[in-house]
């Protein structure tokens, strides 16, 4: 399945694009850290950090680290998946140039026009700037969303369509006839079945997106038309989760192609996997008819049902992926060097990172831990030792940089792997002391817990930021194939 | 090259098309054809035309002049109704109702600082005016109309039109819009249209208190209560 | 039924809308003045343009290649008339009136001679963008606190946001299913066999 002598290399501008898409995001994310980094210090009083200056980075912290990886994770998809389908270059520039023009309206909002109202801003934040931002400077986050949202439509579209031409139809790229009938073709390759999902649960979403901010843009100029503020909060919250939670099921498609070139064994596409991945997509997609269903009052068991939904809809996918890595590994003597060892990582933070989210999803009835660092502490977790720990293994790979390790790729490995699992777990035991999350200042009893954060989230950048390095100037003996 | 004439091409038409929304709808401000004839209003005061109407006591009076006290500088506030209304005219009779109790609240003029900021003295300078549209509307029927929302009749006053040809004017001057509806009667926009000089100057929605106010003062500016 | 009789149908049914009391019935309320209206004029439009494709091709394939051009200006052509504003002042003004019937049939035949022209996702987008308009409009009429139009109750408007989200729902199923559960490769292999067959 893998055998990359049977493959065509990318042809150049391919291989450039998906390198523009790598690189763009390794600098971004060392970029974000450093806000991150900002923010922790300000909790931790060590920096003078002004509250409308906080909610500013934080803004820009959450919407950047979201998009970039919504970015990359789709650079990883589409560099696998074009060993199989046939997909269009032209649209992977697209979608980029969406990006980034999108990127500079949202940064201008945030930083010229002062919108600091979050990226998964609670309806209806965005029209009450209370002074701090105008109608405009959130109609240019909002339009840049919008921006951003046309490209990666573009891109899924283009995903489905070779999908379709190919293998028939969404329900046979999960494949359905395998999994619910006796068809005893060879099921579509695992970066298929991810591929399909995504493009599923993503272009609903932005669908939905599309519909929610165009409500709110009318609401910003007009506000005679109140919009629902809760149907448009789980619209939002749902558009955003389903996003980010779909950056990772796009860079899972590097554990499944990767792992295998290491051991030499193939990643099996079997009744399991394609369950999972079936469940999942159903799971996720399930939550869409109680909002789409325009059902103005919800009742309190679909927002519970929701929120569940929308947390652990990736349980199934985790679950065969984890436990198809480990026995993928097993006494198969891989050899442990920077690609495999961040995949092998991510696997790691990926389902220590989903547990707390469980626990915060069945719990959040009650509303106990819902507001408290909790939450940035089970996404700190699974995104930053899950799914960028995956990216970056990516990049290693792309970049040839397998076999043994050199000195600092070690050195970063540890520092950043360690500070991430330590960075999160503050944030967690914060939020077991029901320390509330977006808050500028910090009580003073929490500073004790926000200064060593803070180190450790200077460790995350620093391995990061070694990270991008060793894949920027490693560029050229990217591999095309 | 037919590839970059159909990009321009594609390029002009949505340029083209972004201009004809910001065209249609006043660059964004007027999206309803309601707010479009307010804006307009706003813009260019239209200036009412000699229609001779019928008030309450069966008298023949001008539109531009709806109470013989009248001072040539006062304004007037007019509402378009049916007396039969069930909904919207039930509605602007309150909003007049009090509306006149702001404008007349009876105080003295010494005393006119004791109100609270916003009620205005101007029963001598503000007038009240219900004009019915609908043909079978007669004198008796605006009589009680006035009645039932007790109005002071040196204030409000209620009019039909002396000839319904004098309606389709209106009609077309105002952007009023009446429209028979077998079961309620008629469905018509609602509005209050300030006439100051003969000329219709603003037209507000008729809840818009606040918007009443500041018309009022700055009509009139500088008289007792204002603020 | 000859191409001819198609069209003398078609441009029998604008004349029906235009110029007779159909047109005022079907205005008398909202719904079926946008939902019934309008696109039966869209469609006079396309019928219009089937006899005009192929003399057009050469000229369209330098100004309107891949459908693009047209289908933007089809899309400002039914936003225009969407607003609120238009729609009501065409109710009163004949002039007007004539722009909405024109504008409709326009938009027609542009669609008809873009839309085989365009790439699959240029259809795609374009597709869901129709079904996203559906929703934000079906969503604005439901909340809007007032009458929008002034020639109709606000009942009428709640009427028309639910019949838009329908039409969106519709329109959803219809467009996914074949997407979800169909199967392109075999329809492919189908129509290559029927061709090598003919
Ligand atoms: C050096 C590493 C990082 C540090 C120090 C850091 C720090 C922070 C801090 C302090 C907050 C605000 C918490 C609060 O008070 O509510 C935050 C929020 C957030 N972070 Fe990070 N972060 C880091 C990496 C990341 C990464 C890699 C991602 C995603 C890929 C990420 C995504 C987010 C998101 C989505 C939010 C929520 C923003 C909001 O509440 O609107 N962070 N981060
Ligand atoms: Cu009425």
């Amino acid at each position: 399945m893998n055998d990359s002598t049977a493959i065509a290399p990318m042809p150049g501008s391919s291989k450039l694009a998906i390198l523009a898409y790598l690189g763009i995001s390794a600098l971004v994310y060392v970029l974000m850290m450093v806000l991150g980094l900002l923010m922790r210090m300000g909790q931790a009083n060590w920096l003078g950090l002004p509250a409308d200056l906080f909610y500013q980075i934080m803004t820009a912290h959450g919407a950047g680290m979201v998009g970039i990886s919504g970015l990359a994770g789709s650079a990883v998809m589409w560099y696998f998946l074009r060993r199989y389908v046939d997909l269009t270059v032209g649209i992977l520039w697209a979608n980029l140039a969406f990006f980034l023009s999108g990127v500079v309206l949202i940064l201008g909002g945030i930083f010229l026009g002062g919108y600091a109202g979050g990226w998964t801003f609670l309806f209806p934040l965005p029209s009450h700037g209370m002074g701090l931002w105008g109608p405009v400077g959130a109609a240019c986050f909002l339009g840049g969303l919008l921006l951003i949202g046309v490209g990666f439509l573009l891109l899924y579209l283009d995903v489905a369509r070779a999908i379709i031409s190919k293998y028939g139809s969404l329900a046979r790229g999960l494949g359905w006839p395998q999994l619910f009938g006796n068809s005893d073709e060879t099921p579509p390759p695992a970066a298929v079945v991810a591929a399909t999902m995504v493009l599923l649960v993503n272009i609903t979403g932005i669908v939905a997106g599309a519909v929610v901010l165009v409500l709110i843009l009318v609401n910003l100029f007009m506000p005679e038309f109140e919009v629902d503020a809760l149907l448009t909060k789980n619209l939002i919250y749902f558009f955003g989760h389903v996003f980010i939670n779909a950056t990772i099921y796009q860079a899972v498609i590097a554990v499944y192609e990767i792992l295998p070139e290491y051991t030499k064994r193939p990643w099996k596409v079997n009744k399991v996997f394609l369950g999972a991945w079936t469940a999942s997509t159903i799971m996720v997609m399930a939550v869409y008819p109680h909002h789409l269903l325009m059902d103005f009052v919800m009742p309190t068991w679909a927002l519970v049902l929701g929120q569940i939904m929308s947390y652990t809809g990736g349980f199934p996918i985790l679950v065969v992926t984890a436990f198809g890595a480990l026995t993928i590994v097993h006494r198969s003597g891989i050899q442990w060097d920077m690609p495999s060892g961040l995949l092998f990582l991510s696997m790691f933070g990926w389902a220590v990172g989903v547990v707390p989210a469980v626990i915060d999803g069945t719990i959040a009835v009650n509303n106990v831990m819902h507001n408290t660092m909790w939450v940035p502490g089970h996404f700190h977790m699974y995104l930053i030792v899950g799914l960028v720990a995956m990216l970056f293994g990516f990049k290693y790979y792309i970049t040839g940089q397998d076999g043994k390790p050199g000195m600092f790729d070690k050195l970063a490995f540890w520092i950043y792997s360690l500070g991430g699992v330590g960075l999160s777990v503050t944030f967690l035991i914060s939020g077991y002391f029901s320390v509330p999350r977006r808050w500028a200042q910090h009580m003073p009893e929490w500073v004790g817990l926000s200064q060593p954060a803070a180190l450790m989230g200077a460790a995350v950048a620093l391995g990061a930021a070694i990270f991008a390095i060793r894949f920027l100037t490693s560029l050229k003996h990217a591999r095309a194939v | 090259m037919q590839y970059w004439v159909s990009a321009a091409t594609s390029f002009l038409s949505l340029c083209v098309g972004v201009v004809a929304l910001a065209w249609g709808t006043d660059g964004g401000q007027a999206w309803t054809a309601e707010s479009a004839r307010r804006l307009a209003v706003l813009e260019q005061p239209v200036v009412l035309p000699w229609v001779t109407l019928l008030n309450q006591q069966g008298k023949q009076q001008q539109l531009t002049d709806p109470l013989a006290s009248q001072s040539a500088s006062g304004l007037t506030l007019m509402e378009f109704i049916y007396t039969r209304c069930p909904t919207v005219c039930l509605a602007m009779g309150a909003e007049f109702r009090s509306l006149q109790a702001e404008l007349y609240s009876g105080l003295p003029s010494e005393r006119h600082s004791e109100l609270p900021s916003g009620l205005y003295f101007r029963g001598g300078e503000v007038k009240l005016l219900s004009v019915s549209f609908d043909p079978e509307d007669s004198i008796e029927d605006l009589k009680h109309y006035l009645t039932r929302f007790s109005a002071n009749p040196s204030i409000w006053s209620a009019a039909k039109f002396a000839r319904q040809s004098d309606l389709e004017m209106i009609k077309q001057q105002l952007g009023l819009i009446v429209i028979p509806e077998p079961s309620v009667g008629y469905i018509h926009n609602s509005a209050v249209y300030v006439i100051y000089d003969g000329r219709v100057v603003a037209i507000l929605d008729h809840d818009d208190r606040k918007g009443i106010r500041d018309v009022i003062s700055q009509y009139l500016p500088g008289t007792a209560g204002s603020g | 039924m000859t191409l001819r009789a198609v069209i003398i149908m078609a441009l029998g049914m604008v004349v029906a809308i235009t110029a007779t009391p159909l047109g005022h019935w079907l205005e008398s309320t909202m719904v079926s003045h946008v939902l019934v209206e309008l696109p039966l004029l869209v469609v006079a439009g396309i019928i219009f343009a089937l006899p005009l494709k192929p003399v057009s091709q050469p000229l369209l394939n330098w100004v309107n290649r891949g459908g693009i051009c047209g289908l933007i200006t089809a899309s400002f052509l039914l936003a225009f008339w969407m607003l609120p504003r238009w729609l009501d002042t065409s109710l009163g003004d004949p002039w007007v009136a004539s722009a909405k019937y024109g504008s409709m049939v326009l938009t027609g035949m542009i669609l008809a001679l873009s839309w085989p022209s365009a790439h699959v996702i240029t259809r795609a987008v374009v597709k869901i963008e129709f079904l996203t308009m559906f929703f934000r409009l079906g969503w604005l009429y439901l909340i809007s606190p007032e009458r929008l139009c002034n020639n109709y109750l606000l009942t009428d408007q709640i009427w028309l946001g639910r019949g838009f989200l329908l039409v969106g729902l519709a329109l959803t199923i219809t467009w996914a299913y074949p997407i979800l559960f169909g199967n392109a490769v075999l329809e492919q292999q189908l129509t290559e066999r029927k061709l090598s067959i003919d």
